[in-house]
């Protein structure tokens, strides 16, 4: 069954992809993983801080999810979203999609991520080396 | 009709809270709401450019009218990922 976790727990996509339901029709599993990096726009970030309309989010991404699985014959989906405090090196984000063939799984992991991106309500507040914060809108 | 507005981000900085309850005329709309939580006019017009609206945990556009105990959200940009 396709799953949306969002959490203030570290994500640990090892251990995540360990409960993943097994499906023996499918040959790709694509996973990707958004890192919190070091630098925004020539800043030194420090950490950032994600907030989430925590209702909203799980209902848009269980949409976005039924949009790709209406595009592409995919068979699994599992979104984790981390939120609170996330220092550089971790991790934000995990996402795994599973299909039968890898064009599909990174085709749809695109879309997901760029939709997630434009219509889940999660906003995230950087804190920089110079001890300044900034709330990000994210256009890439 | 009473309304609750939830606030995140910036905006919740801005306002100093995560939810405003707001008693306003039968028929109001989400962008009326908004001018009623605010009522220099100058920056409900700034606010306007960036900002979504959502009620019930469905985007709106801002002419969608509430109802008796909506809950109407006001989405910033959003930065997910």
């Amino acid at each position: 069954m396709d799953c949306v976790m969002i959490t203030t727990d570290i994500l640990d996509s090892v251990a995540l992809r360990e409960n993943l339901p097994d499906h023996s029709c499918c040959g790709a599993l694509v996973q990707f993983e958004g890192i919190v990096r070091d630098q925004n726009e020539g800043k030194k970030v420090i950490e950032i801080e994600y907030e989430c309309f925590d209702k909203m989010a799980k209902k848009e991404l269980g949409q976005i999810i039924g949009e790709a699985k209406g595009k592409w014959p995919i068979h699994e989906v599992f979104i984790a979203h981390r939120v609170g405090k996330v220092t550089v090196g971790e991790t934000s984000l995990v996402l795994f999609v599973m299909s039968s063939h890898r064009r599909e799984a990174f085709e749809a992991s695109q879309y997901i991520i760029d939709e997630l991106k434009k219509r889940v309500p999660i906003w995230k507040k950087e804190s920089y080396e110079d001890g300044k914060t900034d709330w990000i809108a994210c256009h890439h | 009709m009473k309304i609750k507005v939830l606030l995140f981000a910036k905006l919740r900085e801005i306002v100093g809270k995560e939810s405003v309850d707001l008693e306003l005329p039968e028929r109001t709309t989400a962008l009326g709401a908004l001018e009623a939580l605010f009522e220099d006019k100058k920056q409900v017009e700034q606010m306007r450019e960036y900002l979504l609206f959502a009620i019930n945990q469905s985007y709106a556009r801002p002419d969608a009218i509430l109802k008796e105990a909506d809950e109407l959200a006001l989405i910033p940009p959003m930065a997910g990922g």
